[in-house]
């Protein structure tokens, strides 16, 4: 029998944990691209 | 003839001839019409491997899976050479992981890097990948797994869905894999429709810069560490794709590994082939002439289209925070399908505006897609496996 519930909640929650995680590690890259471009730009 | 001699003839069915036209189309494909060559070529021989009555190339059991067992059974007749290539490489997952370390030391992830918010059009053109979970499982034709495993087609990245379906339903490996890296080659068709249809024609003409911003080593070295660090934490089953794919790199950007990151490059062509005839091998006509098979053919054009339609309404509403506008078709480009995604937005931006040049930041959302299906792939195997 199809668990339409698990399917919606594997989808949803799926998908905004995907996007989740990718904001998070552009956040991460673009904080540490900024320190770096900021000390090159000090030396 | 006098118990002498067996020709295979008498025990061709009209399924395998089916399947010896599909595979001679697939070789046709790849060497005149240049599509996906290094896939379909292997892939298309592969079948003809398979279809090919009493050659014993490969055997199944009785549902369709390849029977599994030892040299001493290859020497009894008992199982094919094809056999222990797919139980060694691809139903211990050594292929699509090893495949992804040999992509990681061709990529270059330097247009991601100058415009991180690339990482989020990777993200959310996996829309298709969720939809197509969702419409395969409820039309009750697939299984929960199985409806995963078609559902990341629409990421068009080769070895996460390799890797996906071999843990969760490898007997559909045969029909999914040939599914993806064919529709691959049809991403030029299939995208430019659903970008005419979600952009106007203002969005289309927003000029880009030509160049992006150059990105220091120190940046490119510690791009990969990152991405592999965080997508290890939060997402821990997909560490095994994503640390492949960031070892590689690392490899490519040290400096100082140029030799292994040739050698990548190479194992990566060797490991291509191996998939693709160990792929081919797994469609005879008894597996691929089902139903769902060609369910399977229509779901991923759907993935495709709501992939596509993810990445570009990810870059619409980001632009709704930017002073800097974007265009949004580079969006489109997250759904991997590396180059040819972030040629098809080129190729679209130009058709809007002669004098926009798109392509290399339509690759910082393609390099991303590649980050992104991984990441999916990971989120399934944690939630269903």
């Amino acid at each position: 029998m199809v668990n339409w519930k698990l399917a919606f909640l594997i989808s949803g929650a799926g998908y905004g944990i995907n996007i989740l995680v990718l904001i998070i590690i552009s956040v991460i890259i673009w904080i540490v691209s900024f320190m770096i471009q900021k000390k090159e730009k000090a030396q | 003839m006098f118990g002498l001699y067996e020709s295979a003839l008498e025990q061709m069915t009209l399924g395998n001839l089916a399947m010896l036209l599909i595979g001679g189309v697939l070789i046709y494909l790849g060497i005149v019409k240049r599509m996906e060559p290094i896939l379909l070529v292997p892939i298309g021989f592969g079948i003809f491997m398979v279809n090919l009555p009493i050659a014993g190339i490969m055997t199944y059991t009785p549902d369709g899976l390849p029977a599994f067992g030892g040299l001493k059974d290859i020497a009894e007749g008992k199982i094919g050479i094809l056999n222990l290539l797919y139980y060694y490489g691809l139903e211990t997952e050594l292929i699509p992981l090893l495949i992804f370390l040999g992509v990681g030391t061709l990529m270059d992830f330097s247009p991601t890097i100058a415009r991180p918010i690339s990482l989020v059009f990777g993200a959310t053109a996996q829309l298709g990948v969720f939809v197509v979970f969702l419409i395969a499982y409820l039309s009750g034709m697939f299984s929960i797994n199985e409806s995963a495993c078609i559902g990341i087609i629409g990421g068009s990245d080769g070895p996460p869905t390799v890797y996906l379906t071999v843990a969760l339903a490898p007997s559909l490996l045969g029909p999914i894999t040939m599914v993806a890296y064919s529709y691959m080659a049809l991403v030029p068709i299939l995208q430019p429709p659903v970008i005419r249809l979600l952009t106007t024609e203002k969005e289309r003409k927003i000029m880009m810069k030509p160049q992006i911003r150059k990105v220091s080593k120190l940046e490119l070295i510690l791009f990969p560490i990152i991405v592999f660090i965080v997508a290890s934490l939060l997402d821990p089953k997909s560490a095994p794709l994503v640390g492949m794919l960031m070892f590689g790199n690392l490899l490519r950007v040290s400096g100082v590994t140029e030799r292994l990151a040739r050698a990548g490059g190479i194992l990566n062509d060797i490991l291509i082939l191996l998939l693709g005839i160990s792929v081919g091998s797994l469609m005879p006509a008894q597996v691929f002439f089902h139903p769902r098979t060609l369910l399977i053919i229509g779901l991923a054009v759907l993935a495709f289209i709501f992939s596509t339609a993810g990445g570009l309404l990810g870059a619409k509403f980001i632009n709704l925070f930017l002073k800097e506008k974007i265009n949004p078709i580079i969006g489109a480009a997250g759904v991997s399908a590396i180059p040819m995604a972030a040629r098809v937005a080129q190729i679209e931006g130009q058709r809007a505006n002669p004098k926009n040049y798109l392509l290399m930041h339509a690759l910082g959302p393609n390099m991303a897609g590649a980050i992104g299906t991984s990441l999916v792939a990971g989120i399934f195997m944690g939630m269903l496996r």
